[in-house]
């Protein structure tokens, strides 16, 4: 599994970790059912604290993306995602760029519509 | 100077020959003389086995002797040699060991005890002369064979990625050994516990140290099942599932990454954890459980070590970017 992280930007190492691994889920470079490497080795391959790894997995647990067993290790339970609805966050992204909205509010527009 | 510079095939022909076809000349040579001297000389033999001062055996004992070591040897070393296709050219210790064993146990053991087969000659001469001659042969053999030229590319370095300054970039991997083949060996495993669990009540507890073998089996299927491969900013890593053993190369000690195809047995003679000599006659470590592409790591002084990844391409990148930023 290959994850690409930026320590010196703003967004958090742990959330980079997740949505990498989020990402990669969604386009099905990691397939269903595959077993995520142990924290421990992630963390090593980056360079960075295995705390960070593991709030990266409880991030992944918490948005239904992986189950996280005793002794089986983080195993992918999200499927990848229909290429109709990347393709529609895709627009979206383009639009707010091209319209200057930051990052931030477009997410929040996306969870407010998600949850209504 | 050792051997002549040739082409790989005739390299290989050669190997073939000092490994196979010599040493069972000798073999069957060997047996010729034994019978044909035994059979007309003292119907028992001294021997260096055995207890008590009068140590003896019948004639034939020898002829069967040579025959038991000598032809499972060949067999296994030309097993090894015949499917290893692509490693025997440029460092030919397999026919030197061949022809060493087969000189010291058919001439020296075999041959040697029968013709000089009285005190005070036998049995130190036998085996103290077979054991000089059998050195001699191994390296005589060694020093000898016609080398192939080393292959002048050694594996293609990948394309770095285009990491952004402040970025880092980390990969992950496995190396797993194909199911049914561990099945296999936890089956024989299982197969030689029944079999001394039947040995134990029917003979004995003095049979206890046939579970040393599967015990033996299980602790190297639990080491070399599955090994984790990581690769980035520190480095390249290799270990077992279990912690051991473990191999790191810091970014700093790492000269080139790239894509080989790996055929197991043609490049290390099998599968598992291998060594053998690489095209450019440097030793190289192989983790080696499938054919196809495999990372090849090498280090400053030329020595590599292979693991059949899947994506190595990606996990050369990462290691080619850092072996890049090093320079």
């Amino acid at each position: 599994m290959f994850v690409l992280i930026d320590p010196t930007a703003t967004t958090p190492v742990f959330a980079q970790i997740e949505a990498s691994i989020t990402t990669q889920i969604a386009t099905g470079t990691i397939a269903t059912g595959a077993r995520l490497p142990a924290a421990r080795e992630l963390a090593e391959s980056l360079g960075v604290n295995i705390h960070t790894v593991l709030r990266a997995y409880q991030g992944l647990r918490d948005g239904g993306q992986i189950e996280l067993r005793r002794g089986r290790g983080a195993v992918v339970v999200g499927a990848p995602t229909a290429s109709r609805v990347r393709d529609a966050v895709a627009r979206a992204a383009a639009e707010a760029k091209s319209a200057g909205i930051p990052i931030g509010t477009l997410l929040a527009l996306v969870r407010e519509e998600y949850d209504s | 100077m050792t051997g002549r510079i040739v082409d790989h095939a005739t390299a290989r022909r050669a190997g073939l020959v000092a490994a196979i076809w010599v040493p069972l000349a000798i073999v069957i040579a060997s047996e010729a003389v034994i019978i044909g001297v035994g059979a007309t000389g003292s119907p028992r033999l001294i021997v260096h086995w055995g207890a008590g001062p009068d140590r003896t055996a019948p004639w034939w004992t020898y002829a069967v002797i040579v025959a038991a070591i000598g032809f499972p040897v060949i067999a296994f070393i030309g097993f090894f040699i015949v499917r290893a296709t692509r490693m025997t050219g440029t460092n030919p210790w397999m026919p030197a060991i061949a022809m060493g064993i087969t000189v010291f146990h058919a001439l020296g053991m075999g041959v040697g005890s029968v013709v000089f087969n009285a005190s005070p000659l036998a049995p130190v001469l036998p085996l103290g002369g077979g054991g000089v001659l059998a050195i001699a042969a191994a390296f005589s053999t060694w020093w000898l064979l016609p080398r192939e030229a080393p292959a002048s590319t050694s594996v293609e370095a990948a394309d770095r990625l285009p990491v952004r300054p402040g970025e880092v970039a980390g990969w992950t991997g496995k190396v797993d050994l194909p199911a049914w083949f561990v099945c296999l060996i936890a089956g024989v495993a299982a197969a030689l516990v029944v079999f001394g669990v039947l040995l134990l009540l029917t003979v004995g507890r003095r049979v206890w140290p046939i579970f040393f073998s599967p015990a033996l089996l299980l602790v190297v299927l639990a080491v070399t099942a599955q090994f984790v491969v990581t690769a980035g900013p520190r480095g390249f890593i290799v270990r077992s599932a279990l912690g051991w053993p473990r191999l790191s190369i810091p970014a700093g000690s790492l000269a080139k990454a790239g894509v080989v195809q790996i055929d197991p047995m043609a490049d290390f003679g099998g599968w598992g954890i291998r060594w053998a000599i690489g095209p450019n006659r440097k030793g190289r470590w192989g983790i080696v459980t499938h054919r196809g592409p495999g990372l090849e790591v090498v280090r400053n002084d030329g020595r590599s070590i292979i693991v059949t990844v899947d994506d190595a391409g990606t996990a050369a990148a990462v290691l080619e970017t850092y072996i890049m930023q090093r320079t």
